[in-house]
């Protein structure tokens, strides 16, 4: 494409006036710099207008200078400059420029700032916009005659192809050209639908029902013109009707919108700021690109199911106060422990999601992530996942455990079914927002910010995308093999036949194959839970020690043995499961070797900390609350990763107490550090620091006992996911303690929810940076403006250099080193 | 600091040990794994006095004071650290894989002169076979000091057969047979506890287990021999039956509703079906329910009963089955 450097143009508009392809955009706002940006998509590279122009400011792409050599006395224009221009263009009218100074003769400005934006502007930037402000407002063209010319494009288009599916129809009529239709469309009195009713959500809720319904309608007519006698038949009808369900909802909520107007032809502008004419907190609701109200989106979602199997837990573990059932049946609490299994990975997966989203572009000053509308499709379709799992619990449940090893799932309620199809969409949101992230980490860094200079937190999603990226496709993959098993009759993995499989000689299915694939993923999945966690962990104690971090490369380096480690592990589950007895060594001596990464990071916190001079507002107690959990579940760890004495704790409480104290240390305990952390650059308000440490003085013991109750429990005979025990067994005090300190933890979480949602409302600004962090997102304005950063950024110093005086992290105004 | 890591880790390790967190032991296989577990203790006891009492003390001693500014020492870290604290811990853990794979070895290994149990766990309930003396028994019976051999398998669903006094566990899976090795030291009695969830009555799947004196174990085998060889009457086999092939696990006799029907004045009754009709349960119904359980469903009960009795009966058990419910008519 042929570019124009923005600062050296000073708005003479004669370029636009030769432009044959309509190509050369005013920049938005208008009438402030920059004033033409070149639209890459329609440039033609005809090189009219480099000629015309009278400051030199357009260029071949080939021979677009890094260095400009000033003749003296011309202007350039850059944001932070105090200088006027005052004058008049090629068509005589008077202009004034801000943003300008005079050159003197011999001066070098160096241009590469300009270069990035004006690729970046049309890409992921404001371009768009602007093109359609220009077709809604064709009089402030000045080559009038060649709007129409743009226009049949579009029209013609829509002719040629099939009417787009009804939502998406729905949604062009709600997007009415607000500012001010031509008079000659006068207003047909527009019946606005009810607020309500235009949010993503209600919409993609009820594209879901419908989509369902219509899946279960094509069921019943296959089958009825099979000649089958059952119309009717729930597991196939159900089957189809999620699948269908969850396409009824990315298409309603408009997540995939955008996508069939490429397939069209059509210009797909890059919304930015909350949807027009309606309340700023809709966006949240809605379908939107930007990637911060992503990560929010992300994060209460996870919040949200988080409480969901929270309550879920509340009522089991009440079950479990004392022998016999009293509250709920086996059924129900088998279910309910499957349920409160798979919605709190999911919950760890959405609050991963969140952080990563949320935090990772703002760290490496990226404008947004690399692919925004793969990012919001990623999210939304955890919602129709969610859904589903949520209804498999009124379809019977499913009492399989999280796990779902057929052959028992093979025969469970058809709600695992709808449990499988959940985890696969949720996995599916995990495959594409890893890769959207690797990739944003990989193209979009500021200029100078080498992987080594990048946030610690950065090195851990990387790590946490890696493994989302390669190893999510294993369980996708088992839990399918198993729902078209029970679906279509493939025998993969039940070793008890159907009569018409064993007339046909099939061989039996192999149960442990399953576990095989799906522990490839669900092993390393732990890692995705808890390597963002111990970010945070890394990422926070500096600022709250006000020292370096100790051992940066190794912690980061770390994080990736952690991630490629985590892939050889896998079979440490199936240490009694009956798969080749040599198999149990090499795979107890590579889950052994996954504490020596683990310590290097405990080691190197303590490093931190040493010399420090520390401070304890929420967050960083929240930190040193994750170090002390996360040590328990290491240590209990390692007596697991042993076959010998794991052939004794596997399936009981003590993995049960292990697996929670690695969840809350590495995941839950970080979460909440991160939230109260960055709360003021999310809301830009104060959350109330008492209520806060009312949370981590309620939640830490809490979980201590918690976890050592279990492991105790588990120790004295008490197995896994039993919804009745032995009161010979003598573990009732356990049951009681780790009742009691399950409903305070769930006590302590409803208050931090109370303090995050009335301090949004009502609690004091927060200022900029609250924390005196070194970190970019800290160094603009709280809440964070809609485009986070106003240029790039220039990294020039190491991330963690507290204590170092006189250094920074990031120059924000590289610009003005021309001055 | 070295001391004060020693004595915390002399503290933890003192009340771990003191807190007698086992079952009680009863297999040689378990004393291996016994010491084990407590030599993994005591390296947790330490691993966690030494991250505790350094996170405290810093938390103690570099907090920062009323009226203190600026920033910590600026320290980036310390290479020879990180190799120290990288390469002692690969050598510990060497270490222990080292223990891990002896200990495995001696817990796997097979005795001189193996006694064979095949165990076989379906929904929900164990039965115990012992090939040698031409027996099958829903209770679990041992000789002690014996090494005994569990062949291990399931004939439905992943189940896992775990003593918590015996330590080792092993799963039963379907269509695969893994064997077991108990070594019996002390004699008591016990419970085998099914450890992977294997659906609705997954926490009931429980069976008796007595460790016997050598004379007293000869004693059971003989008299259950003789026991069964009394079996004249189909109905008292059936009965035996209703104990070894999992009936009892969902249908008591008492009357009381467990996951399916009881079977105390089943037989002859008018029973409503879950399709709206009713049936008279004749020996017909009886027959058809237990080889094709989701047939003819009773109103208010679920299809939960295992499909796998058409293989594991032969007619002649059926028949047995059906007279001993006739039996139990008041």
């Amino acid at each position: 494409m042929t570019h124009i450097i923005t600062s050296l143009c000073l708005r003479d508009s004669s370029c636009v006036e030769v432009c044959p392809a309509e190509c050369i955009i005013p920049g938005r706002p208008m009438g402030q710099w920059p004033w033409y940006y070149i639209d890459p998509d329609a440039c033609i590279d005809c090189g009219a207008c480099i000629p015309e122009c009278p400051f030199d400011a357009i260029f071949d792409e080939s021979a677009v200078p890094a260095q400009y050599a000033a003749k003296g006395g011309e202007y350039i224009a850059r944001p932070g400059l105090e200088g006027h221009y005052e004058g008049k263009n090629e068509h005589g009218e008077a202009v004034v420029l801000d943003c300008t100074r005079q050159l003197q003769a011999g001066e070098e400005v160096d241009l590469t700032p300009d270069i990035k934006p004006n690729y970046d502007y049309f890409s992921e930037g404001t371009g768009y916009d602007a093109l359609q402000m220009e077709a809604a407002v064709p009089a402030a063209r000045p080559a009038e005659t060649e709007t129409p010319a743009a226009a049949p494009e579009p029209a013609a288009a829509a002719e040629a192809t099939p009417p787009a599916p009804q939502s998406e129809q729905l949604e062009e009529v709600e997007q009415p050209p607000d500012d001010g239709g031509p008079p000659e469309a006068p207003a047909a009195p527009r019946r606005e639908p009810p607020l309500f009713l235009t949010l993503g959500l209600v919409r993609g809720l009820i594209g879901q029902v419908v989509g369902t319904v219509f899946g279960m309608g094509l069921t019943c007519l296959v089958r009825l013109v099979l000649g089958l006698e059952e119309i009717w038949a729930a597991e196939p009808a159900w089957v189809v009707g999620a699948l269908f369900g969850t396409v009824g909802f990315v298409v309603a909520v408009g997540a995939v919108t955008d996508w069939g107007k490429w397939m069209l032809g059509q210009e797909t502008p890059m919304r930015h700021g909350p949807p027009e004419g309606k309340p700023t907190w809709t966006r949240y609701f809605c379908v939107d690109y930007n990637h911060r109200v992503i990560g929010v989106q992300y994060t209460v979602t996870g919040i949200a199911i988080m409480l969901i199997g929270g309550a879920l837990a509340w009522i089991f573990r009440l079950e479990l106060l004392a022998p016999e059932m009293q509250i709920i049946t086996q059924g129900t609490f088998n279910s309910f422990i499957s349920a409160h299994g798979i919605i709190m990975i999911a919950s760890i997966l959405l609050g991963v999601g969140g952080m990563m989203n949320y935090l990772v572009p703002l760290m490496i000053g990226a404008s947004d992530m690399a692919f925004p509308r793969l990012n919001a499709f990623g999210y939304w379709i955890n919602v129709p996942g969610a859904v589903l799992v949520v209804t498999a619990l009124f379809l019977g449940g499913w009492d399989t455990g999280w796990t779902g090893y057929p052959p028992l799932s093979v025969r469970a309620p058809i709600g695992v079914q709808l449990f499988f199809l959940g985890v696969y969409m949720v996995g599916l949101s995990s495959i594409l927002g890893s890769l959207n992230l690797l990739v944003t980490v990989a193209r979009m860094r500021a200029p100078g910010m080498s992987l080594f200079r990048m946030p610690i937190f950065v090195w851990a999603s990387v790590a946490t995308a890696l493994i989302q990226l390669t190893a999510t496709q294993l369980i996708g993959l088992s839990f399918l093999m198993v729902l078209v098993e029970r679906v279509l009759g493939m025998g993969f993995f039940s070793p008890v036949l159907s009569d018409a499989a064993v007339a046909v000689g099939a061989p039996p299915g192999d149960p442990i194959l399953f576990q095989h694939l799906f522990w490839f993923y669900s092993h390393p999945a732990v890692y995705v839970f808890i390597l963002p966690g111990l970010g945070i962990i890394s990422e926070l104690l500096p600022v709250f020690a006000r020292k370096p971090l100790f051992g940066y490369k190794w912690i980061a380096m770390s994080s990736m043995a952690i991630a490629l480690v985590g892939f050889l592990v896998w079979a440490h589950h199936m240490f009694t499961a009956g798969m080749e007895e040599f198999l149990r060594v090499p795979f107890m001596l590579a889950t052994l070797f996954v504490a020596v990464p683990t310590g290097v990071k405990f080691f190197s916190w303590l490093g931190t900390l040493w010399q420090g001079k520390l401070t304890f507002p929420t967050p960083m107690l929240f930190v040193l609350g994750a170090i002390s959990v996360f040590l328990i579940g290491g240590l209990t760890g390692l007596p697991n990763g042993t076959v010998t004495t794991d052939l004794f704790l596997h399936d009981t409480y003590w993995v049960v107490g292990h697996f929670h104290a690695t969840m809350f240390g590495g995941f839950a305990f970080p979460f909440f550090a991160a939230i109260y952390y960055w709360y003021p650059k999310v809301t830009g308000r104060k959350y109330n620091e008492a209520l806060g440490k009312l949370h981590f003085w309620l939640m830490t013991p809490a979980f201590w006992v918690q976890s050592l109750g279990q492991a105790a429990a588990g120790l004295k005979g008490m197995r896994r996911r039993i919804a009745d025990y032995d009161p010979a067994l003598g573990i009732e005090p356990y049951q009681l303690w780790v009742t009691l300190a399950g409903i305070v933890i769930g006590v302590s979480v409803l208050i931090c929810i109370f303090n995050l949602w009335q301090s949004a409302r009502k609690a004091q600004l927060a200022e900029a940076n609250p924390w005196d962090s070194r970190s970019p997102e800290f160094q603009i304005p709280s809440p964070i403006p809609e485009h986070s950063y106003a240029q790039p950024f220039e990294v020039v110093g190491e991330p963690y250099d507290y204590g170092l005086p006189g250094s920074v992290y990031v120059d924000m105004r590289p610009a003005s080193a021309v001055d | 600091m070295a001391v004060l890591i020693a004595v915390v880790t002399v503290a933890v390790a003192a009340g771990l040990d003191s807190a007698s967190l086992l079952p009680p032991l009863a297999s040689a296989q378990g004393v291996i794994i016994d010491w084990l577990f407590g030599l993994h203790l005591k390296v947790i006891a330490f691993l966690f006095a030494l991250v505790m009492v350094f996170m405290l003390y810093s938390i103690v001693v570099f907090r920062r004071k009323a009226g203190e500014s600026g920033d910590g020492a600026h320290i980036h870290g310390n290479t020879t650290l990180e190799i120290i604290w990288t390469v002692v811990p690969v050598l510990i853990v060497a270490y222990f894989g080292y223990l891990g794979v002896v200990t495995l070895r001696d817990v796997t290994a097979a005795g001189p002169d193996e006694m064979v149990v095949k165990v076989t766990g379906s929904q929900w309930s164990w039965k115990f076979e012992y090939p040698r003396q031409g027996l099958t028994s829903s209770e679990l019976v041992l000789p002690v000091n014996r090494d005994v051999r569990f062949d291990i398998t399931s004939i439905d669903v992943i189940h896992s057969f775990w003593v918590p006094e015996f330590r080792v566990k092993q799963d039963a899976v379907p269509g695969a047979v893994n064997p077991l090795r108990v070594t019996t030291t002390v004699v008591g009695e016990y419970k085998v506890r099914c450890a992977e969830i294997c659906g609705l009555v997954h926490a009931g799947m429980l069976a008796p287990v007595r460790v016997l004196p050598r004379a007293d174990f000869d004693a059971w085998v003989a008299a259950e021999i003789d026991r069964l060889a009394a079996l004249e009457t189909p109905a008292a086999r059936g009965a035996q039956l209703y104990e070894t092939q999992g009936c009892k696990a969902c249908h008591s006799l008492d009357g009381s509703v467990l996951v399916g029907p009881s079977w105390q004045n089943l037989f002859g009754s008018q029973e409503p079906l879950a399709d709206g009709s009713s049936v008279t349960v004749d020996e017909d119904y009886i027959r058809n329910s237990i080889l094709k359980p989701g047939e003819q469903l009773v109103e208010g009960f679920n299809n939960l009963m295992p499909a796998t009795y058409e293989d594991m009966l032969t007619e002649a058990d059926v028949e047995d089955i059906i007279a001993f419910m006739q039996s139990l008519q008041d």
